[in-house]
Parts: C-alpha cells; structure tokens; sequence
C-alpha cells in the first residue's frame, strides 16, 4: 500500500482528499504547514508527497527544493496558481507533476496512480478475494486466469472497487462511467452490473442497495 | 552627418558667390579705373602730338616751304621714328573717308566706325579741341583709338592714333587670377573652419538622438547632459523633463498593473480554495452513501466554504462599488451611527461585550459605508480573542472640529512584521485561522479604501498579547439646537450639550437595549 504525504494548510481540502485516497487503497498523513511537512519528510518514508505551494512558515518551492535533496520523494503540486508561468516555475523546480484548483478528485487520483507507476511504486495490482485487477494493464484475473472485461465493464469494476464498502448512488456511478445523465438509460447500468457478477462470479460481492444503488463488498 | 555636411555645403556655396560677386566688382572697378586713367593719358599724349604736327606744318609754312599730302606724311612718320614712344600707330584719313596715310589694319573696322568718329567730332563744339576715343582690336591686341579733325590750310584731314592698352587688359586679368586664387584658398580655410565648427555645434544633437533612442528602447532613466545655455541647452533641459515625466508615468503604470495583478491573483486564489473544497466533498456526498461522520464533517465543510465564499463575494462588491460611484456624503449623528452598529454585531457576536462611549457630533461622511467600516472593526476585534471579551468603542472630538472614532480590544494583538500589511488586499496573519473564521484577508484593505475616500486614515496600534486599537478621524461639526457651528477651540459647550457630552452608553451581547 502506498503512503502518501498530503501537505495542505486548507483543512478542508487535506482531508477530503484524504478521505478519497484512503477509499482508493493509499495510506494518507497531513501536515498543515510546510515545517510540519519538512518534518514529516525528514523522519517518515513516503511514496508520494502531495505539496500545496502557498504555505505558512515554509513555502511550497523551498519545501519542493529540501525534498529534492534528501529524501526525493516523487512530488504532484496542488496549487491555485494556475498560469503557465506557475506551472513551468513548479516542473522546473521537480515536481513530477501539477494540479489546479479547483480539480476533479478523479483527475488527481488517475495522476497519483501515473507518477506512482512511473517510479514502480503504484498498487499496480489489487486484489480482492481471488480477483486481480492490474490497474496498468486493464486486464483482470479471476483465481489466476484471465477474464475478459468490455471497457465500461473494466471502468464500473475499478468504480467499485475505489470506492468499496460504500454503497454508490446509481445516478452517479452512471455519470461517471458512461459520462452522461441517467433518465433514459436505467438498464444499461443494470446489464453491466449483471455481466460483472456472472464474469467474476461476484453476485455475493457486489449488493444491491435498496433505494441508492450497488456496493462492493471486501 | 548629413546636417552638419549641408550646413557646410551652404555656407560655402554662398561665401563662393559673394566672393565671386565681390571679385567681378573689385576688378571691373579697377579696370575702369585704371582704363579711364590710361585713356586720360594717352588723350594727352594724343593732343601733343598733334600739336608737334601742327607746329611743324606752321614752320614750314612760315619758312616758305610748300606743304604737301607727301610733306604730311613725313611729318607724320617722322616725330614716331625719333619720338619712339607715343602712338603705335597712324593714320590719315580725308574728308570723305580716303585713306591718305595708314600703317593700321584699319579697313576692317569699317567706315561707319570711323564715320561715327568723326561725325561726332565735327559736331563738336570746341572745334576739335578735344578728341574722342573707341577701343579695337589690331592684331588681337586692345588698342585705344583717338581721332580728331586738323583743319590745314590747304585741306581738312582727320588724324587717328591707336595706342596700345594691352597692359590694362593684362593687369585686370592678372588681378582677378590673383583674387580668384586668395578666394579658392578662403573658401578651402573656412571649409574647413566650418565643418569643424559645424560638427561641434551639433555634437549634442547627437547626443540627444542617441538619448531618445534608448529610450525608445525602454531605458527610461537615460537623461541628456548638455552644459550650453543656447537653444540647444534648452532643447536638452525640456528634453530630460520630458524624460522625467515619461519615467514617472511608466513607473506608476507599472505599479498600477502589479497591484492589479496581485490583486487579481489574490482574488483567484481566494475563490478557488473553498470551490474546490465545495466541489469536492459535494462530489463525495453524491457518489457513495457515506457514514455520519463522514457526511457531517462534508457537510460542514461545504457551508463554512459557502460563506465564506459569501463574504468574499459582498466584500468584492462594494469595492467595486466603491470606484464606481460616488459616495453620498451627509451629516450623520455619531451616536446613532455607532448606536446601530453595536445593535448589529451584539445580535452577530455572542459572546462580545461591546461598550461604547461616543461625544455627540455630527461626522460628514457616507453612512452605509461608516457603518461597514465600524462593523468590520468590531468583527476583527472579536476574532482577536479578547480574554474578557470586551470590545470598546471611543469616539471623541479633537481640538480643530475633527472627531475620531477608536474600537479598542485586549485580544492577541498583531506583530510588528504585519501592521504594515494589514491593510493589503488578502493579507491575513494567520491563514488558517482567519479562513476558519470565515475571513480572506480583505476586511482590512476594504476599510482603507472607504477612508480614504473620507479623506481619513487608519491608525492601528497593537502590542502582541496585549491588545489593538483602531482609529480613524472624520470631519464634522457640533450639534447645537438646530444650528451648526463649527467649534472653536476652548470654547465653553452650551448648556444643552454639556448634558450629553461625555455621557457614556453600553450594549452587552443578547440583552440588549
């Protein structure tokens, strides 16, 4: 599992991307300041550092600049500055990568997971009961042999399991998935959850929640 | 370099002509002059001998001896032979025109020169006394030509003499070899004299083009130095306030886009940190059915954001407002004014005590945005934390008519690094305590502005952990009984005001008055 260090002096946004993460799989520490973060980096091990630029005590650039020579922990900038200036100064400085507020959790997840994997770090592969799912790949295992998913099959699964043992909300899974609005389609959803369980033989895994939708269960 | 070339080409080219003006009147002068005495001359020489002729005829004619065309004509070749100077030339001529004698080439002038001649001889009155002359050319050589009527006894011949004038000629072309070569060295020297000059003079023309173009080029403390007092100097002087001025209005420009590009920056940054925290745990909340911590934490993140975002975006406003229109000053009644704020923010503020003690004064200024600027005050007092809660309201009428208002509190106070930036746009001492507390930093500058439309300013004093006092003064008159008077200073209050002065008034919290 992958620890990330999230280094954000906004609460509010520490910890709902806390909270994302941590239903994606990662292991998340906050630190609302950059010293309590110089700290953090000087006596823990990360596998991902999070860094606000606009941060008391010690700023953003400098904290980039101390990571850079000692621990060299891969590094996404979250920042409000959005001109491409700011991005430059930010890549150039060796962040491995930049995010604007205001961003998508999904947009900043699916960028942790690629600078994870460029450095061999990310949870390439995920495992419940005797299914593996290999994030880089697209492909999925089911008791060592291969199973083949349809596209949106494999999306609704990695759904699923990022947000399991939270009931999801079937107008949003379908938003998200299909990236359109629900009204006229409320089979397809249904077909694709259908095909899920017999392909994985999960029909005890995946719920159905009355009145909210479906829920993997781990 | 083109200018100080044609400075130099004009000057000379009209030297030239004056010169050369000069030069054709000097030597046609001369020559006249010495013509005339030539002609004086040899006129002279001419009558001699004539005279020695006529003396010669007379002797012989005396002596008896006959005189003859053939006797003539020795008398006249003789006096040349043994004379040696005198006329070059002679020559003989009748009445009606027949050569008798001539060793001049003479035929070719044609008689009616000669007939000119001597018709306008024997129209003479002094009869022949006097001669007169033409000029010709013999043998390519200038000759003076004289003729005159001899009335001898036996006939009436004309006598012409040519003398050679080639030495006046030749003196007059000498002379204007000479002038022409003193003037080709004048001009070659003053050429010379110019050009240097001319480079000289427009040296700081240079000086001046090469000034503007850099800055033209975006050096604008580039200045010119040109010591001169003539009208180049004062090109220069004008030229580098000019320059003065360019710099200072790029200056200021300048300033102007930076504080509007931090402003801007500050703004966008202000918005999007709780856009994002909205959007997100809202996007959270839609997707999965979380557990009730979870979704109470969301939610509250999302309503504080909200309002902040709310606080932001009015505060926003009325700076815009603020700009744009004008502000409506009347006479407000002070203890009203501060009255209806305390009411305000004792309903908003819990726990603050606010107490106030204000004299009675009519202040001058916009109401809605004194009582914006009070309650602001008063907001941040509370976020200071007073330990006893109070929050104190002064306002007191100074020597000179004007009246300050002062909200004191004993809070945490701000450090020294911060007061002066308190008042900038965005500027917050502690992040995140002034964001969780619903701030963005612009309370403050929001405040400056509407002063300083007051012509007022803010005064703040504050020791850390000890506490902060915040001022501003306003114009303003005292009230008395239905006329305003501005007041003087020392001057006793009247009956009536003295009842309310210095009477204090207090609100507390929820029991209010």
């Amino acid at each position: 599992m992958s620890r990330i260090l999230i280094v954000e002096d906004e609460i509010a946004i520490a910890d709902l991307i806390r909270i994302e993460l941590e239903a994606r799989g990662y292991r998340c520490e906050i630190a609302l300041d950059g010293e309590a973060g110089a700290d953090c980096i000087e006596k823990k091990q990360y596998d991902l550092l999070l860094l606000d630029i606009m941060l008391p005590k010690i700023d953003g650039y400098e904290l980039l600049e101390y990571n850079r020579r000692t621990a060299q922990i891969p590094t996404i900038l979250l920042t409000a500055k959005s001109r491409t200036r700011d991005k430059i100064e930010g890549l150039k400085a060796g962040a491995d990568d930049y995010v604007t507020k205001p961003f998508e959790m999904d947009e900043l997840a699916a960028r942790i997971e690629a600078v994870l994997r460029r450095y061999h770090k990310g949870n390439e592969v995920q495992k419940i009961g005797d299914v593996e799912i290999n994030v880089n790949m697209r492909t999925v295992k089911k008791a060592g042999e291969f199973v083949l998913l349809t596209p949106k099959e494999f999306d609704l699964l990695t759904l699923l399991v990022q947000n399991k043992n939270y009931a999801l909300y079937r107008e949003t899974i379908f938003e998200k998935v299909w990236g359109a609005e629900l009204e006229f389609e409320t089979r397809t959803l249904d077909l694709h959850i259908q095909r899920l369980r017999k392909k994985l033989d999960w029909k005890d895994r995946i719920k159905t929640v009355y009145k909210i939708g479906y829920m993997l269960e781990d | 370099m083109k200018f100080w070339k044609k400075q130099v080409l004009f000057t000379v080219a009209a030297i030239s002509v004056i010169l050369g003006f000069g030069r054709y009147y000097i030597v046609r002068n001369n020559f006249i002059h010495s013509m005339s005495a030539i002609a004086m001359q040899k006129a002279n020489q001419y009558l001699l001998e004539k005279y020695m002729l006529e003396s010669k005829v007379v002797r012989n004619i005396q002596s008896g001896k006959e005189v003859t065309d053939e006797t003539l004509l020795d008398f006249v070749r003789f006096p040349r032979e043994y004379m040696g100077q005198g006329s070059e030339y002679v020559a003989l001529y009748t009445e009606d025109y027949r050569q008798i004698y001539s060793d001049i080439d003479i035929e070719w002038l044609g008689p009616d020169v000669l007939r000119d001649l001597f018709q306008s001889q024997r129209e003479r009155d002094d009869g022949g006394a006097s001669s007169d002359y033409t000029y010709c050319l013999l043998r390519d050589k200038p000759y003076l030509l004289f003729a005159s009527v001899w009335e001898l006894h036996y006939r009436t011949v004309y006598l012409v003499n040519a003398y050679d004038v080639t030495v006046v000629f030749e003196e007059r072309d000498r002379q204007s070899r000479a002038i022409l070569l003193a003037d080709v060295v004048i001009l070659a020297v003053s050429s010379l004299v110019i050009s240097l000059f001319s480079i000289f003079l427009t040296a700081p023309i240079k000086k001046l083009n090469r000034a503007s173009r850099k800055i033209a080029d975006g050096e604008f403390q580039e200045r010119v130095r040109i010591g001169s007092r003539d009208e180049i100097g004062e090109l220069a002087e004008s030229f580098n306030r000019m320059a003065d001025q360019v710099e200072e209005r790029i200056s200021d420009l300048n300033t102007l886009i930076k504080q509007k590009d931090d402003f801007l920056n500050g703004f966008t940054h202000e918005l999007k940190t709780p856009m994002t925290a909205i959007m997100g745990y809202a996007d959270l909340l839609r997707l999965k059915n979380c557990d009730e911590e979870i979704s109470r934490k969301a939610l509250n993140y999302i309503y504080s954001d909200s309002k902040r975002l709310e606080s932001l975006a009015f505060k926003l406003m009325t700076l815009m407002s603020l700009s744009e229109e004008e502000m409506k000053l009347e006479d407000l009644d002070v203890q009203k004014l501060i009255r209806r704020v305390m009411k305000a923010e004792a309903e908003l503020l819990k726990n603050a005590k606010i107490e106030a003690a204000a004299q009675p004064y009519m202040v001058r200024g916009d109401g809605e945005l004194l009582e914006s600027v009070l309650r602001n005050l008063i907001e941040n007092a509370d976020k200071a934390e007073p330990r006893d809660h109070k929050i104190r309201i002064r306002g007191e009428i100074l020597r000179g008519g004007r009246y300050r208002i002062s909200v004191t509190d004993r809070g945490r106070g701000i450090p020294r690094e911060h007061l002066d930036r308190v008042t900038e746009d965005f500027y917050m001492v502690d992040k995140s305590r002034s964001r969780a507390g619903g701030g963005s930093g612009i309370g403050l500058s929001l405040v400056k502005k509407i002063l300083d439309f007051h012509g007022s300013v803010l005064s703040i004093q504050s020791v850390e952990n000890v506490g902060t006092t915040v001022s501003f003064e306003l114009a303003g008159e005292r009230i008395v009984s239905g006329t305003k008077t501005r007041p003087r200073s020392g001057e006793e209050p009247s009956a009536e005001a003295r009842f309310h002065s210095g009477e204090g008034f207090g609100a507390e919290g929820e029991k209010d008055a």
